[in-house]
């Protein structure tokens, strides 16, 4: 949409440079964690409870990332610390259920994950600074001491003693000069929440839900990318009595998750094709008196760019261990990479990315990150003395 | 930031930073006006690009459920267009009579209607990214900085509009500024379904609930009102079953202070999760349930710009005209007499508060906005749209509700995109040239635009 108008700009210098700054330091921590999904949340929360001085800054006022912002809110029971406890707190205040659609596999209110997400963060003494985007990292000699952020405030200098970045898409780990290996394309989705929907009527008439996508595909009521049945999931018992379930819209090809016009054009589109694929779903036995209660907040991303490590996870099965070396980006110190964007193989990720539990991973980088800083060695130190 | 840990620097080397783009009119913010100061920028024929570090555009309404329009009917251009669109594809009552004091909206279907319009206009939208400084030379502004996943980069104007919601931009290029205290209260309204409707509009002793509630305890964080009610419900949340509740705030926390923001969004958020339990035994919410927290809290107020003309007191309840104003307001309410309804130390809860309202004599008038409220002094190529333009602190209380935000922002727009086609600065822009527009374009400068015999007097009280 607006990349070939943009081009056109033929006055348009190539870069402008701007003056030397002072920039006031905000805080300076032991560890600071750069953005407040699973991940994040778990390595802050790890970090704190091991008594680290520790920060987490999220460009969002929510905790829980994409799972309660794109609605993506299916839940592994975790395999162990944090990742089991935030299992445990859903499951143990009514908020994670079986879903029908997803052959029993749970699901879990996405308002409550951002409680339990705030709830552990808090209570574990970690600092929250939210609506902050993370900028630079403050380098010294290769090793990351901290990053730059911006909020509402202004610009900030957070100095810190261990890194960890949790963004998603190894922003800081890419500023900081780290090596990345990007997918071909990183597929943009969009999901909804509905209400309305008489499940009994909908359900029983489920097989012939590709027969009518498709008609109204041919007919030109929808968009040919939008998916090719109605996928429709959350249906709990909660969600039975309430009448509110999920569907899924359109995935994008061809986009990247770390591009900010890819994103800005596939919210856009992703709602429109949304809005008509609402409007087909009110000709669908038991979908007829169906409501919009909201749009996603954000895309759904199954995958993003991934550092290269001092380890890569290139194949296993889900749930399979994960070496201390994906957290940690080649050429560069202090700095840990927890989550999606951690040193997995492209293609592996892509087909079993779903599997990996992004607030274990973020767990281990903050507790290695709590005890680099107790021990005075960097995070890559810690590998070394224990191999 | 008030309770950071250091008084050190970092000293930042000079940079060089790639250029994205280079515009005629950027807009810094997706909410109400700069939806509005973009689509009026582009009918126009300016190249527009607006800057959302969201993901949708909409701002306050969608995002803070903030979810009717007061006193807009008699706003015309671009809000009057979003109203009749939002009627007429279910995101408003058709039926309601012209004049009527709020037109409830589904925030949800008026995202879908304010992107229509956005995308007609051939304005181009960049989601996901954070300005972060202005780029001043010669004391007139040449661009922004911005951050996103793409990196620190830097988008050049000949004209910026700031519609930030907190003056961002203005405050960046050092603009001078109103003098500025502690804002009016943060609100942080809740989406929920399970509402029996017919049910929960007897609102008999609702007040008693609520006292008794935090006298015993129950009610135990310090952000609930003495009272609470279902916000802007239009036909589609009604047979929903679903509500927006007003009945949280947070006193003294400055918007643009990121640590009182953090601090504001946690706290609210967390009372949004002790109410549920508590509204639960209050009839017609019997079977409610959470569906979510506003997605950001609804700021009332912020630091506002020093202008060209700064809109008084006088000026509303005289229902004074000037010869530059770009839109006319009708407005009603008590002349609270030097206090604002919602005031910064929550005392509208005291007896006195709540004497002098009730003995307030009830104001009507219809008063002009003068374009010198959206051009900041000093800083050239600049124009501010929003809540944070050039009024007094009273003047504010008055006229910075969504209605007004539009219409500055349709202002903003149609000015930049003159200045523009003239090559000058949005100041010198031929102001007759800008009204003749706007007039043009629907906004309401015409003799007799506001037949104030069409509003209806009898206007919602809240708590």
């Amino acid at each position: 949409m607006t990349e070939a108008r943009s081009l056109q700009a033929a006055d348009k210098p190539v870069e402008i440079t701007l003056p030397a700054r002072r920039t006031p330091v905000y805080r300076s921590v032991d560890v600071l964690v750069c953005g407040g999904g699973l991940a994040g949340v778990a390595a802050a929360v790890a970090a704190a409870r091991a008594g680290s001085d520790t920060l987490l800054v999220e460009r969002n006022v929510v905790l829980g990332g994409n799972g309660p912002l794109a609605f993506d809110i299916g839940l592994t029971e975790g395999s162990g610390g944090i990742s089991a406890e935030i299992f445990e707190r859903l499951r143990a205040s009514g908020n994670a259920a079986a879903d029908e659609t997803a052959g029993g596999a749970l699901i879990y209110d996405p308002e409550a994950l951002k409680y339990a997400c705030l709830d552990l963060v808090r209570e574990a003494g970690g600092h929250l600074l939210l609506a902050t985007w993370v900028s630079d990292p403050i380098l010294d000699d290769g090793a990351v001491r901290g990053a730059m952020v911006e909020n509402k405030s202004g610009r900030f200098a957070v100095r810190a003693k261990v890194v960890i970045d949790a963004t998603g898409d190894a922003d800081l780990a890419v500023r900081a000069g780290a090596a990345v290996r990007e997918p071909g394309e990183t597929p943009l989705g969009i999901n909804a929440r509905v209400g309305g929907i008489d499940f009994d009527r909908a359900l029983a008439g489920s097989a012939h839900w590709p027969a009518l996508v498709a008609e109204a595909k041919r007919a030109g009521r929808l968009d040919p990318r939008q998916p090719d049945t109605i996928a429709l999931y959350g249906i709990t018992p909660l969600a039975r009595e309430r009448g509110i379930a999920f569907v899924a819209g359109p995935r994008f090809g061809g986009r990247q998750a770390w591009n900010s016009r890819d994103l800005s054009v596939s919210e856009t589109e992703g709602r429109k094709l949304m809005r008509a694929f609402l409007a087909f779903l009110k000709t669908v036995p038991g979908f007829e008196e169906s409501f919009l209660v909201d749009v996603a907040g954000t895309l759904a991303l199954t995958h993003s760019r991934h550092v290269a490590g001092d380890a890569t996870l290139a194949d296993g099965a889900p749930g399979a261990a994960v070496p201390f070396g994906c957290l940690l980006p080649q050429g560069v110190d202090n700095l840990l990479v927890a989550g999606r964007a951690a040193s997995f193989d492209p293609d592996f990720y892509a087909r079993s990315g779903a599997g990996i539990d992004c607030a274990a991973l973020g767990d281990a980088a903050g507790r290695a990150a709590a005890e680099a800083v107790r021990s005075g060695v960097t995070p890559r130190d810690l590998e070394a003395a224990a191999a | 930031m008030a309770s950071g840990n250091s008084e050190e620097f970092i000293d930042e080397p000079a940079r060089a930073l790639p250029v994205l783009d280079k515009v005629d009119v950027l807009v810094c913010g997706g909410g109400a006006a700069g939806v509005a100061a973009a689509v009026s920028a582009a009918r126009n024929g300016a190249r527009v690009l607006t800057i959302e570090r969201d993901t949708t555009l909409g701002g306050t309404g969608p995002r803070s459920f903030v979810t009717e329009y007061h006193q807009a009917f008699f706003t015309g251009g671009i809000m009057k267009e979003v109203i009749q669109r939002l009627r007429a594809s279910g995101g408003a009552d058709p039926d309601l009579e012209e004049g009527h004091f709020a037109v409830p909206f589904d925030p949800e279907v008026l995202k879908f209607v304010l992107w229509d319009l956005f995308e007609e206009s051939g304005a181009e939208l960049l989601a996901h990214t954070q300005v972060t400084d202005a780029i001043v030379e010669d004391g007139a502004i040449k661009g922004v900085v911005i951050e996103n996943k793409s990196g620190r980069q830097v988008i050049l104007a000949d004209v910026v509009i700031d519609c930030t919601g907190d003056a961002d931009i203005a405050a960046r290029a050092n603009a001078p500024m109103q003098e500025y205290n502690f804002p009016q209260p943060m609100v942080m309204l809740f989406q929920i379904g399970g509402v029996d409707y017919a049910k929960s509009q007897d609102r008999t002793g609702r007040a008693e609930m609520v006292k008794a509630a935090k006298a015993d305890g129950r009610l135990a964080e310090d952000v609930y009102l003495d009272n609470f009610s279902n916000f802007g419900i239009a036909p589609s949340t009604r047979e929903g079953e679903m509500g927006y509740i007003y009945g949280i705030r947070i006193l003294r926390r400055d918007p643009y202070d990121a640590d009182d923001l953090t601090d504001a969004e946690v706290r609210t958020r967390l009372g949004v999760r002790e109410f549920m339990p508590f509204l639960r035994t209050v009839p017609g919410f019997e079977n409610a349930f959470l569906i979510k927290a506003a997605p950001m809290i609804g700021v009332r107020d912020s630091r506002r710009v020093l202008g060209e003309y700064t809109l008084t007191r006088e000026d509303i309840l005289g229902g004074i005209f000037h010869p530059t104003d770009i839109f006319k307001r009708y407005h009603r309410l008590p002349d609270t007499m030097g206090f604002v309804r919602h005031p910064t130390d929550g005392s509208e809860a005291t007896a006195e508060f709540r004497e002098r309202l009730a003995n307030a004599k009830m104001v009507t008038s219809v008063f002009g906005v003068p374009f010198g409220c959206l051009v900041p002094q000093e800083i050239d190529n600049l124009l501010v749209a929003g809540k944070t333009v050039s009024m007094s602190y009273e003047a504010h209380s008055r006229c910075r509700q969504i209605p007004d935000c539009m219409a500055f922002g349709q202002a903003a727009g149609t000015a930049a995109a003159l200045a523009c086609r003239e090559g000058i600065a949005p100041r010198r822009v031929d102001i007759d040239v800008l009204r003749d527009l706007l007039i043009e374009q629907g906004q309401n400068l015409a003799e007799g635009a506001i037949d104030i015999a069409k509003a209806k007097v009898h206007h919602m009280v809240r708590d």
